[in-house]
């Protein structure tokens, strides 16, 4: 091979290796652009009101049916969604969560028994100078504010979110994740029909989206405290309720959310009943606040699933009274 | 004089002394109503270097403040370690303040309204009918204001009386803190137009500050009116033991808000007033009058109460 021959090689080559890293190059930023984001679904054990299928506190049905509808939404771009499920979650370390933007967490309070029902806190120990964890367990604790503060969103649903009667470790945790707490003699969880608002100075907030008044069955764990003034802080929902099983409730915010640099948080006290899931404008709020604390851009008009199975429990044949106006609030009227 | 004419005179005389009487009845009415009676509950000293939880003097001299200040029609008492159970001494009350330390700070009754804590939780029979009454007394009208670490109750039945006044509180085992050092104290602009903030300026001063309270999200009851934050350039620390100073400082908080019950009751809360020098801060000062006045459910003069009283230490 002649010397100019050999120099044409080179050059045909060396444009050869640019094109392919110049093209390497261009598709990198699309691999880049697509990251993966695992939500993790967390079920206590049912362990009141029931046997399991009976359609109230369906911990793991609940978390079954919005896992499905996450993966079966159909509007949420630039993110590739994995979502995992696990029952009864035991485990006082934080080895299973660290590949996790999310843990959404339904089950019965930390205080509700002396078993294990909270997939995060382990049974408050009762015999325990004030009734306090021991050291491994406060160092887990610490190590779920490093994920939180690194991006691992929290949100607990229905009974789950109360706190009150535990102890001072697991009370700070909740306002440092959610800057919203139980406490005793005030926090209640009513039963009836709610009428459901959005806050007007919310209107803009991404969970918000395509989310409009509904007016359901739930007992909502609600009446939290929060600090005044918290900028970290955005209230989200007002509900009220003519009658229930404790009186009539006046308007209050019964929806708070919280974001702190990358570290979001999510309480949300209604989810009793599992036919809620079947009221489009409740299950969009859910499903929205469980994309936002994954990190993850909530789509424009909210999340929309093509989900099929929206219910995995029977209809319940207890007769059942709605309010006068329940129509009318739910096609918008007031 | 005729039969009929003096029947006719004494009529009419004895129509317009009964009119007379009762002109009087009512002006004397009129006078008593407008008088209020503002009642100071101070706990006993019971901790802090002279000069600091004064309790008594502090509050001696916000009231002779009021005394002699451009708000007409009031009456002060000073009442010192309160301890009964029952509210006959207040019943007249326009307006109750309480400073002192905390119903957990002791097992001796420091708290003038509230016993120790016991068992944290709630009390005995006859201490829940008294908290029942205190709290209907209030309901009707009595307002309060609580200061410094009487903000802070641990038994869970004082908490509830206290979440009806003050629609918040404080929660020392979890949240709430008590940061000492110079503040930068600044009235909530949202709110500038509430009565309690006429004429008040934002102020720099020494105190410790009971905060970080606990209240109710979108409750259209309460009015936030002053933030407060220690910064560290204003809070160097000082050295001790050959070891490099630690600055001090504490974020920006709501460190007072008042509340206006459903019923139309007053409260307010501020975990200040700490050093008895703080009586010299003008802002200061005015900051706590007008929210004495405003519980009372007395106008607050349009730039604020001023005193003319001259001993304020």
């Amino acid at each position: 091979m002649k010397k100019n021959q050999i120099l044409k090689s080179v050059k045909t080559g060396i444009v050869a290796t640019l094109t392919l890293a110049g093209s390497l190059m261009l598709s990198q930023p699309v691999f880049a652009q697509v990251p993966t984001k695992v939500i993790y679904f967390l079920a206590g054990p049912k362990d009141h009101v029931n046997e399991e299928g009976s359609g109230r506190h369906e911990t793991r049905r609940d978390l079954l049916v919005l896992q499905h509808c996450i993966d079966s939404a159909i509007n949420i771009k630039g993110v590739n969604i994995k979502t995992k499920f696990l029952y009864m979650r035991d485990a006082i370390n934080i080895d299973d969560f660290k590949d996790c933007a999310a843990i959404i967490v339904e089950c019965s309070s930390v205080t509700s028994t002396q078993t294990r029902t909270h997939p995060i806190f382990p049974p408050i120990p009762q015999q325990a100078p004030k009734k306090e964890y021991d050291k491994a367990t406060l160092k887990y604790l610490n190590q779920i504010d490093s994920l939180q503060e690194a991006g691992m969103g929290i949100m607990f649903l229905h009974w789950g979110i109360a706190s009150d009667g535990a102890n001072a470790s697991v009370q700070t945790h909740y306002l440092k994740w959610f800057g919203e707490v139980a406490i005793p003699n005030y926090t209640h969880n009513p039963l009836g029909y709610w009428a459901v608002t959005p806050i007007k100075a919310a209107e803009k907030h991404p969970i918000l989206r395509g989310v409009n008044q509904f007016m359901y069955k739930d007992e909502i764990f609600s009446n939290l405290v929060v600090r005044p003034g918290d900028p970290y802080r955005t209230d989200l929902l007002m509900g009220e309720a003519e009658k229930t099983n404790q009186g009539a409730i006046a308007p209050n915010c019964i929806a708070s959310v919280y974001e702190k640099g990358n570290a979001r948080g999510v309480l949300w006290g209604g989810m009793d009943y599992h036919t809620a899931l079947l009221d489009p404008n409740y299950l969009r709020f859910v499903l929205n606040e469980i994309v936002w604390t994954a990190g993850i851009e909530v789509p424009k008009g909210g999340v929309k699933t093509v989900a099929k199975t929206l219910q995995l429990c029977r209809p319940s044949t207890r007769p059942d009274i709605k309010p006068a106006n329940f129509e009318a609030f739910n096609s918008g009227k007031k | 004089m005729k039969k009929n004419q003096f029947i006719k005179r004494s009529a009419k005389a004895g129509i317009v002394i009964i009119l007379a009487f009762a002109g009087l009845l009512a002006f004397v009415g009129q006078a008593s109503a407008q008088t209020k009676k503002i009642i100071f509950l101070a706990g006993p000293k019971d901790h802090g270097e002279p000069g600091r939880h004064e309790y008594e003097k502090d509050l001696r001299v916000l009231a002779r403040c009021l005394d002699s200040s451009n708000v007409k029609g009031i009456t002060t008492e000073v009442i010192v370690a309160r301890t009964p159970k029952d509210i006959n001494d207040i019943k007249d009350a326009a307006a109750i303040v309480v400073l002192s330390s905390s119903d957990g700070s002791s097992q001796k009754q420091t708290h003038p309204l509230f016993p120790p804590k016991g068992n944290g939780k709630s009390y005995d029979k006859e201490t829940m009918a008294y908290l029942k009454a205190l709290d209907s007394l209030q309901k009707a009208g009595m307002g309060v204001v609580v200061l410094h670490w009487a903000v802070a109750v641990d038994n869970w039945a004082a908490r509830k009386v206290y979440f009806n006044w003050f629609g918040g509180i404080y929660i020392s085992e979890n949240n709430s803190n008590n940061p000492g050092g110079i503040w930068n104290m600044i009235p909530v602009e949202s709110n500038k137009k509430h009565p309690i903030l006429r004429g008040v300026k934002p102020w720099q001063y020494q105190d410790e500050i009971f905060a970080q309270y606990m209240v109710v999200p979108q409750d259209p009851n309460r009015t936030d009116l002053i933030m407060g934050e220690m910064r560290k350039e204003n809070n160097p620390g000082f050295s001790r033991g050959g070891q490099p100073p630690r600055p001090s400082s504490a974020s920006n908080r709501v460190v007072a808000f008042a509340y206006q019950r459903d019923s139309g009751s007053r409260g307010v809360m501020f975990g200040g007033v700490d050093y008895h020098k703080d009586m010299l801060e003008p802002n200061y000062l005015q900051f706590l009058l007008n929210s004495i006045v405003w519980a009372a459910q007395i106008e607050v003069p349009k730039k604020g109460v001023i005193t003319t009283a001259k001993q304020l230490q």
